[in-house]
């Protein structure tokens, strides 16, 4: 079964996601919001991710983050050791980008959330996550 | 706060980096007229929350914007902050303004509720919010308002009021038509497609095209 996605704005949607995916025994794949680089920043979200995944070290955690048509925040993300990267570019930027991705083993996604669920202004992030889940194939 | 016409009030991404995102929030507000800036963290400490008003509040006074702490009367104070907008799980609105004083800002959320907002207002709230107008995410809202809201309250009374919830450039026409003092926008302007600067500027136009349709 393929990972659930999650839209995640903060490290309590995080946490919930994993925990969600770990009582179903699924992996995760957390996706930050749209051009969040630009304000999270990699390092913040890697360890954003880290700290979600730290209770339930079983789940395999795929991080995604976007950032928006900023090659700069690309390849920073990329030397903060993301393995994953959004990038809305011209398609030759996006070959060179995948390509720099690819030699440090990280890659360049282009997938949209449109069956992802976004955990923005949810009061109770779990709790959304599990009735989510629940109904996921 | 001052209201020549509706203004765009900003509440900032629920997490982020408080050196990165001050480059951000800085071209985001020169790139059009914004009222307000509202510090909305979630699940940080309180140094972390100082950290983040030590690095954003100057970029938001350089630029005469009024800087606003989520939930927190007291840190409000002690780091400097124009003002505080509570919940009404939150501090109480007494408290807020013992908190902060009488010259700094004290928001209170309404939901959709005309009674809160009468209690707020008498209470001495510099503005009132209403909402959720549009869904946010997977945010199943406390309370779904409706247009007709703003239109009262701005019939009746002079305190501001903001409009909150899922508001975007193509949403937000009827809100402004309605009487919103506010637009407060988070994910309509950070997670706009081509980047937080333009959303401004286009939530501009939008509201200056709403208001002349009037």
């Amino acid at each position: 079964m393929s990972a659930p996605v999650f839209v995640v704005h903060a490290l309590d949607h995080a946490r919930a996601a994993v925990a969600a995916c770990a009582e179903r025994g699924l992996p995760a794949t957390l996706v930050s919001a749209p051009g969040a680089a630009a304000y999270l920043g990699a390092q913040v979200f890697r360890e954003m991710i880290a700290e979600a995944g730290r209770a339930h070290p079983h789940v395999s955690v795929t991080a995604v983050l976007d950032c928006g048509e900023d090659v700069g925040l690309a390849l920073q993300a990329l030397r903060h050791g993301l393995k994953a990267i959004r990038l809305a570019a011209a398609p030759a930027t996006l070959a060179k980008v995948a390509d720099i991705a690819a030699q440090m083993g990280a890659r360049l996604e282009n997938e949209s959330d449109a069956a992802a669920l976004d955990l923005l202004g949810a009061d109770d992030p779990l709790a959304v996550c599990r009735a989510w889940l629940a109904h996921y194939k | 706060m001052a209201t020549p016409r509706c203004r765009l009030y900003l509440i900032t991404p629920p997490a982020l980096d408080p050196d990165a995102f001050a480059d951000t929030l800085a071209r985001a507000l020169d790139a059009g007229d914004v009222g307000a800036l509202q510090l909305r963290l979630k699940g940080v400490d309180d140094d972390q929350v100082r950290r983040a008003v030590e690095a954003l509040l100057p970029v938001a006074e350089e630029r005469d914007v009024t800087f606003i702490l989520n939930d927190r009367p007291d840190l409000a104070a002690e780091t400097g902050c124009d003002g505080v907008h509570i919940g009404q799980a939150d501090a109480s609105y007494d408290e807020a303004r013992a908190a902060v004083g009488p010259d700094a800002v004290v928001g209170v959320t309404c939901h959709d509720s005309r009674h809160l907002a009468i209690v707020a207002g008498e209470n001495g709230a510099d503005y009132v919010a209403f909402g959720a107008f549009f869904p946010t995410g997977t945010k199943q809202p406390k309370a779904n308002a409706d247009v007709d809201i703003l239109e009262w309250w701005s019939s009746l009374m002079v305190i501001p009021c903001v409009a909150i919830g899922g508001i975007t450039v193509a949403n937000c026409a009827p809100l402004v038509k309605a009487g919103a003092d506010f637009l407060a926008v988070i994910s309509g302007v950070w997670d706009y497609p081509k980047g937080p600067a333009a959303a401004v500027t286009d939530f501009n136009v939008a509201i200056q095209r709403a208001l002349e349709e009037e």
